[in-house]
């Protein structure tokens, strides 16, 4: 069985005195869409970099499919990598672009027309990438990844920039890719656009690994049994849940949170104590406030605007 | 399906056949193509239609030397030995001459020796022969008989050689005979402005002996041309005329006498006299110095365009050893940019060659040149790998500074606009620029050796050439060396 992981081992890297990169490790398996999610600047690229061998580390290690990305001789058919849509000569057309790639690794060039099919760019395939939209980059990018039939793909915000309908036709791509066995390792810094596509989660933050998980573990471990309250006397509320061992958060004006405690238990402490409540409910987190948690001490730019958002919509 | 590991051969191939699409495939290389070949064209076309010569109608000859004679009518013999010549030139000559009267430009017959070409004798600057002579302090001889003149040379003084009979118009009546010293002028050239430096060469003869011996002293005459005569139009453009420095004869009680002198004897295209603009070929060929415009171009952006849109890292993905992808680059492109040059080369030669010939440039003083000739073919082989070097180093400098502006600037810097300022400045810089920078390489279009002695060709015709490749493969090894090194 060919090995298809990603891994990264206590990979560090500076630029200057910023730490981009610190001691990060995970392993991304095959057979299932990783998501690769952290904040603007927290190191997703760099770290995609360094896995190709286009950055080189300061410390630490990438291997795929078990040996270094510089091993391979002909890297397209095992490894796809869609780094920067915007990486193009805008003079040269789709189908130009997409040869000398696959001639560098002695790719058929009948493969250049299949692959522009499969992206859906085959009408415009001698058009020069100029005067391309973001999205159809996109695509063109997605193009490349797919030229050598590679067991692993390694894209970077894939996403970005495409339509409604190209958000619908990567996620069903990806999923698809995933199907047949390949890793597919998938990086964005908006939690929602992968919650639906990705089986896997490798979170990252100020060049750290936050959290490297399953969907379904980190939405359990995080949401546990938490109950909603509204109230209008909050602090008699606290006081006499705090003393029943309970985890309480103040929420608003007129809500409490409480953790660790099931509802019917927090109905009757309440009722109990005689604080008035007026409403009460389970509260669910979901996968984009355990992200915001998760993410909001490893932010490198929380006040900034979200350029790269602002380029989507 | 597990397919064997391909091996060096074919991912050579595969990288070079990768290149290629990369470089066919965009407009920027096909323009840079263009304005090669245009501009090569253009400077060429422009060179060889505007510059003409009437040296043919005129007597490019040249007649000046220091002269210790003394009166021979009628027929005679001088005999002398030249023990010693300083090599003040290869062309510098020291030997007799028998000639009508003291006048510059006179009937007279010589035979002489000089540092680097043996002995010649010559004849009112018409005929020459030559004779390659290793004797190292030859004797030399000079016979006359009614309008012939024979000449000898000997190791010892005892056994003569002909060198030669040459026929002189010079009247018996009123001939001088006797020892004369000359050494051509360094030659600078500012752009195609020659500028000449004299030199004073100096010999030394013994036993010399005239036959017909009449007593008279020894009259030591500087023959040059007077100043203000037709000699400034007559003798032409690039034949060393003046300024000249006065020489002398200094004589030692054995007999030894030194003397020294300065100028030349001959005419163009004799004694190692040329005129400075007589290489047609290069002239030319002289377009490819604007020409290598479009090889900076297609050579910095093949590599800049790719840092510019980070396209750079799609090619490294695609394969990893950055090595092999600059040597692809390197062989694609010096292989596009030869043939480039190659065939606007071939073209300009073909163009200019009937241009140069209706403006003037025909035989005998600019002999035609044939296309098969082996220096033409290194001229115009010469050319287009000259510009293919061009195109590498503009490759190599393009890797290291990676933005597209600053490796134009760069490179037009140090390939055009500063060679044009020093061309007119000063033939210091000038010479250096054509000596120790890469457009040192364009000594390779050489076809015909300047003499004498000119800074225009300090460099030889392949050495100017390797300093180029010097050039070149430094700044390849260093592109090379960061291009490896850098992240990507």
């Amino acid at each position: 069985m060919t090995n298809l992981t990603i891994e990264a081992r206590e990979l560090v890297k500076r630029y200057g005195s910023t730490l981009a990169v610190d001691r990060f490790s995970c392993t991304v398996e095959a057979g299932r869409v990783t998501g690769f999610v952290g904040p603007n600047g927290a190191g997703k690229s760099t770290t995609m970099r360094m896995m190709l061998a286009l950055d080189r580390p300061d410390g630490g290690a990438t291997l795929i499919g078990g040996k270094p990305y510089t091993a391979y001789r002909e890297p397209a058919r095992t490894v796809g990598a869609l780094l920067d849509p915007e990486a193009v000569h805008p003079g040269r057309r789709a189908a130009d672009r997409l040869l000398w790639m696959a001639q560098y690794n002695g790719i058929p060039r009948k493969r250049v027309n299949e692959v522009l099919q499969i992206v859906g760019l085959e009408s415009v395939a001698r058009k020069r990438v100029g005067g391309y939209s973001l999205g159809m980059r996109q695509r063109l990018g997605i193009a490349g990844a797919l030229l050598g039939d590679p067991g692993i793909l390694i894209l970077d915000e894939p996403v970005n920039g495409l339509d409604p309908e190209g958000i619908r036709w990567i996620r069903g791509l990806l999923k698809q890719l995933a199907a047949e066995g390949r890793t597919v390792l998938v990086s964005s810094h908006l939690m929602s656009e992968l919650q639906d596509t990705a089986d896997h989660l490798v979170i990252m933050g100020r060049g750290r690994l936050l959290a490297d998980t399953s969907v379904k573990e980190l939405l359990d471990r995080t949401s546990g049994e938490q109950v909603e309250v509204r109230t209008t006397d909050r602090a008699k509320a606290v006081e006499a849940l705090t003393l029943a061992g309970a985890t309480v958060a103040v929420t608003g004006a007129e809500t409490v949170t409480v953790s660790d405690l099931p509802t019917e238990r927090v109905v009757s402490l309440l009722s109990a104590a005689g604080v008035p409540f007026t409403g009460i409910g389970q509260h669910r987190a979901s996968l984009e406030d355990v992200y915001m948690a998760l993410t909001r001490e490893h932010t490198t730019f929380a006040a900034a605007p979200e350029t790269e958002e602002a380029l989507t919509w | 399906m597990v397919t064997a590991e391909p091996g060096l051969l074919r991912m050579t191939g595969r990288a070079l056949r990768a290149e290629w699409t990369k470089l066919r495939s965009v407009r920027s290389s096909g323009l840079a193509l263009l304005a090669l070949v245009a501009l090569t064209m253009l400077l060429s076309l422009v060179g060889a239609s505007l510059s003409t010569s009437n040296a043919n109608q005129q007597k490019i000859s040249v007649d000046q030397f220091h002269f210790v004679h003394q009166p021979m009518t009628g027929d005679g013999t001088v005999t002398a030995q030249v023990t010693a010549q300083a090599d003040t030139g290869a062309w510098a000559k020291a030997g007799l001459m028998i000639k009508d009267g003291t006048a510059s430009g006179s009937s007279y017959a010589a035979i002489m020796v000089t540092p680097g070409h043996g002995v010649l004798m010559q004849a009112d600057a018409k005929t020459e022969l030559t004779e390659r002579s290793a004797t190292g302090a030859p004797w030399l001889r000079l016979t006359r008989a009614g309008q012939s003149v024979t000449g000898y040379e000997s190791a010892d003084g005892v056994t003569w050689t002909t060198v030669g009979t040459l026929t002189v118009t010079a009247p018996a009546a009123s001939t001088q005979a006797g020892l004369f010293v000359t050494s051509p002028p360094k030659l600078h050239l500012m752009g195609e402005i020659p500028n000449y430096e004299p030199v004073l060469g100096e010999a030394t003869f013994k036993n010399v002996t005239l036959s017909t011996a009449h007593q008279a002293k020894w009259t030591d005459t500087e023959v040059a041309l007077p100043p203000a005569a037709e000699s400034a139009v007559a003798v032409g453009e690039g034949a060393p005329t003046t300024p000249v420095l006065d020489g002398k004869s200094t004589w030692v009680a054995d007999g030894t006498v030194t003397v020294t002198g300065s100028g030349d004897i001959g005419r163009a295209g004799m004694g190692g006299i040329n005129l400075t603009d007589v290489d047609r070929v290069k002239a030319g060929l002289t377009g490819i110095q604007f020409g290598l415009i479009g090889a900076i171009a297609i050579g910095a952006l093949f590599i800049t365009a790719e840092f510019k849109t980070r396209t750079i890292r799609t090619t490294f993905v695609a394969r990893p050893g950055r090595a092999a992808v600059l040597t692809a680059k390197s062989i694609v492109l010096a292989g596009v940019v030869f043939l480039t040059g190659l065939a606007v080369s071939v073209a300009v030669y073909f163009i200019t060659r009937p241009m140069q010939t209706r403006n003037g440039y025909r035989a005998p003083i600019y002999p035609q040149s044939s296309f098969f000739d082996p220096a033409v073919l290194r001229a115009i082989l010469g050319a287009s790998l000259f510009l293919a070097l061009i195109g590498l180093f503009s490759l190599a400098i393009g890797t290291i500074v990676r933005r597209t502006a600053d490796a134009i600037i760069i490179l037009l810097t140090l390939l055009v606009i500063v060679p044009t300022i020093a061309g007119g400045a000063s033939h210091s810089a000038y010479a250096f620029m054509g000596r120790a920078t890469p457009l040192a390489g364009i000594s390779i279009l050489q076809t015909i050796p300047l003499a004498p002695t000119s800074t225009a060709v300090v460099t030889g015709t392949w050495s100017g050439f390797l300093v180029l490749c010097g050039y070149t493969l430094v700044a390849l090894v260093a592109a090379f060396w960061v291009l490896r090194r850098r992240d990507a």
